[in-house]
């Protein structure tokens, strides 16, 4: 038998025996060890915006309104408030609800809603904006009645102010905290008041948060939870395979198969209600044509994209609605992204497409398969006779109108048709202010907008949005949509966890009834 | 160096322009200037910052709006966990293999020692560091592969820190004791009759050891600063990350701080080094007691 082939065999009976040795076991069932690919600088309830503190927030703080994550159709229920009226169009009195223990100690009350929320309804600081404009554009003031009663108003009548109350960016933070130890102390370990409350935290890498024992709720199922950060794929699978973390987040479809080979793990996979996608600027002349956006989106195979890519888990979207969104189904006729080079070659020549070079700027390695996903594109249009090329960039600095795309990501931020559409696409937005997106152009939009936005009948609402997703596709074409991404998470196989219904993607829920561990 | 960091970091680029993913309007951005004392002209800046600096205040990061110091605090125990291990690490299997290569020439175990040095300097680091996770944390499970709660957490890292530096070591320790054991001396204390182990290390390594002195304390210096590749495959962050990562958002304090730090390692290193000479080399002392009975 030769040297090799010996060799090779015994790598392959080792891989095997690893295969079926069981993981180590957890040293306390009680304290979960989670491995994130992103990390969060802060922990301010209403100043992170992204995805990466998403993941934490569920665990410290709750918000006036809470949302029901075991029901697949959106309920809201009493959270720090107990119960809502509605005292005119446009306010509503929230009573809130007694004995709420702050994580430092302090009860919450009247001051320390309108301390956390005006600063993101009326933000004077920059850091609030973000989500002054993702969510609380129409939100205008937080008024107090009494020590135990606030009634929020809003600019216009708002039906979606449960909704946008139930994000945990409207979470509930200790005034007293911040006033002892000033803003940027306290966004490094915040007084909420959820079940769990921060122990450490080490910006940029690590978070453990531990039971709150005085949680006014069902107390939290696990004495700790730690999160680090592990950014690379390899050392994150080889950490829960080796027992170094019991779960870990992100891991892409062709990264599953060690994990699933192994006893003792499982893989819960998911694909998310959000996009992938890339912003096209509207008033860069070279794009400033909407047949030339057109002909950039009908040159792209989203399917080939999703099957290749990840290996047909994700999404190809055919506009910007979600399939498996309960509130999107009346939208599943619609296929407005087909694979059309013939018709791309067609809207190129109609708009006199002279040969303007195209510049495809991305983020490198920020989303799942960006890079990959951009060169893809890149021949995509190349292949329709587009003159292109791809620009990687660190940040889309300050003068973004020099800009042709950006990648983006719109997640559905809260459960409702537009929950993804207005949180990126409202005059708030940073598309519109720096003027990527550019409705004044189209007459048609404005009153599509406001009539699913603020409009009351749910008929009327799913009529507006159908006509406005259409417009939005076929018209204005402000974006191209790549894919709906698929997730997946693995975990210990004693670990009990499902993707809640009803949250917004990446967050990561460690509440009651939602985890436990055999 | 003060000035040419200051610059160099506003050169660079503005940190507002990667703080806020969705961007920020011209008013915004002059709030956040003034926070931070960024709309000033920039001799106002440096004056203000040198003024900082003398009454010990190295700022507040942009980024995470903390004292510099606190962040540089936090990062400092796993790289210098880090840089120990993969210190003693590199003597401990550098200077063997070195004085093997060398002793060993033309030989197999010569070779060997040759060949390790060689596989140090032509795998990369983060090739490296990846094989052993693979190997050591995922198929044999003998080793954890991320985090540094444990002694044992830096077992990895230190190996794959070590590699190159071992290479070096070894390669220039058997360079310097093939030329020493040219020398005359060397075959003087031969033929006195000395055991060859005397010869070696009485005659050969004392004198052979001086460079690799140099390239030992050239290369402590890169380990007290870090490693970004390290601290992020094995999730050790460190001051690697902590610099870096102020790079990527032009986090003026941050960046200045460690471009500074970096400095004074550097010179406090060298100076040890200096020291080091004078111990290990009598000559040198001779001289400086010499010089100063002149004086």
């Amino acid at each position: 038998m030769s040297l090799a082939r010996r060799d090779l065999m015994a790598a392959a009976a080792a891989g095997t025996l690893a295969a079926s040795l069981p993981i180590p076991a957890m040293a306390n069932p009680r304290e979960l060890r989670v491995g994130v690919q992103t990390h969060t600088r802060t922990l301010d309830f209403q100043a992170e915006t992204g995805n990466n503190t998403a993941q934490f927030l569920d665990c410290l703080c709750d918000t006036l309104v809470e949302i029901d994550t075991r029901s697949a159709t959106p309920r809201y229920m009493p959270g720090l408030a107990t119960e809502w009226r509605s005292i005119s169009p446009t306010v509503t009195e929230f009573r809130l609800r007694e004995g709420v223990r702050m994580h430092d100690g302090t009860l919450m009350d009247a001051d320390d809603v309108v301390f956390s929320l005006q600063r993101v309804f009326t933000p004077t600081e920059a850091r609030y904006r973000g989500n002054h404009g993702r969510y609380f554009s129409n939100f205008a003031r937080v008024e107090k009645q009494d020590a135990m009663t606030v009634r929020i108003v809003t600019h216009r009548p708002d039906p979606l102010v449960e909704a946008l109350l139930s994000c945990r960016n409207a979470g509930i933070a200790s005034k007293e905290q911040a006033d002892a130890m000033g803003l940027d102390r306290a966004a490094q370990s915040p007084a909420g008041s959820g079940p769990y409350r921060v122990a450490a935290f080490r910006p940029n890498a690590d978070l453990t948060v531990e039971r709150f024992p005085d949680h006014w709720g069902p107390a939290a199922p696990l004495d700790r939870v730690r999160f680090t950060r592990v950014s690379e794929m390899a050392p994150r699978v080889a950490a829960l395979l080796n027992g170094d973390v019991d779960f870990i987040v992100s891991i892409p479809p062709d990264q599953q198969a060690p994990i699933r080979a192994r006893r003792g793990l499982r893989v819960v996979e998911t694909t998310w209600p959000m996009f992938f996608l890339y912003v096209l600027n509207m008033n860069r002349p070279e794009i400033a044509d909407p047949r030339i956006r057109r002909a950039l989106n009908l040159a792209i195979d989203r399917n080939a994209l999703a099957s290749a890519l990840w290996g047909g888990k994700a999404h190809a979207p055919r506009g910007h609605y979600f399939r498996g969104f309960a509130d999107h189904d009346f939208l599943n006729d619609l296929n407005l992204l087909p694979h059309d080079p013939a018709e791309a070659r067609r809207l190129m020549r109609a708009a006199g497409y002279n040969g303007a070079e195209i510049v495809l700027s991305f983020q490198s390695a920020y989303y799942t398969y960006g890079d990959q996903g951009a060169q893809a594109v890149l021949d995509m249009w190349k292949d329709v006779g587009f003159r292109a090329r791809l620009q990687v960039i660190e940040g889309f600095g300050q003068d973004s109108s020099q800009f042709f795309t950006r990648d983006w990501s719109n997640p559905l931020y809260y459960p409702d048709m537009l929950g993804a559409f207005d949180t990126h696409w409202a005059q708030a937005s940073w598309v519109t202010r720096d003027k990527w997106f550019a409705p004044e152009k189209f007459p048609a939009y404005q009153p599509l907008y406001d009539a699913v936005r603020f409009g009351t009948d749910p008929q009327a609402r799913r009529d507006a949005y159908r006509r406005l997703v259409i417009l939005t596709e076929t018209e204005m074409v402000p974006w191209v949509l790549l894919y709906q991404p698929a997730e997946a998470y693995a975990m210990r196989a004693n670990i009990g966890w499902e993707i809640p219904h009803n949250v917004r993607p990446y967050q990561l829920p460690f509440r009651a009834g939602l985890v436990n561990v055999a | 160096m003060l000035v040419v960091t200051f610059a160099g970091a506003r050169i660079s680029g503005n940190p507002f322009d990667y703080l806020y993913d969705d961007g920020l309007s011209a008013e915004q951005r002059a709030e956040l200037s003034a926070e931070f004392g960024l709309d000033r002209p920039l001799p106002a800046q440096f004056v203000a910052y040198v003024g900082a600096l003398a009454t010990g205040n190295f700022g507040v990061s942009i980024a995470q709006r903390r004292p510099v110091l606190d962040l540089y605090a936090e990062a400092l125990p796993s790289t210098l966990g880090l840089a120990a291990a993969s210190f003693a690490l590199t003597l401990a299997v550098g200077l063997p293999l070195g004085v093997l290569a060398a002793m060993r020439r033309g030989r197999f175990w010569g070779g060997v020692a040759m060949g390790v040095a060689f596989l140090g300097y032509a795998v990369p680091h983060f090739v490296l560091a990846i094989i052993l996770v693979l190997v050591f944390g995922l198929a044999l499970s003998w080793l954890p592969s991320v985090g540094g709660d444990t002694p044992w957490h830096y077992v990895l890292p230190a190996i794959t820190l070590a590699a190159g530096l071992v290479a070096a070591v070894v390669r220039f320790l058997r360079g310097e004791m093939l030329d020493v054991m040219g020398q005359d001396h060397v075959r003087t204390a031969r033929a006195t009759g000395l055991s060859p182990r005397r010869v070696l290390w009485g005659h050969v390594a004392r004198n052979a050891a001086l460079p690799v002195l140099t390239i030992v304390g050239m290369q402590l210096n890169g380990l007290i600063n870090g490693s970004l590749i390290i601290e992020t495959v094995f999730a050790l962050p460190g001051v690697g990350q902590t610099f870096v990562g102020a790079v990527q958002l032009r986090d003026y304090p941050v960046l200045q701080f460690g471009v500074m730090a970096y400095a004074l390692v550097v010179v406090a290193v060298n100076l040890g080094v200096d020291a080091l000479y004078a111990v290990a080399d009598p000559r040198i002392r001779r001289g400086a007691a010499e010089k100063l009975a002149e004086a």
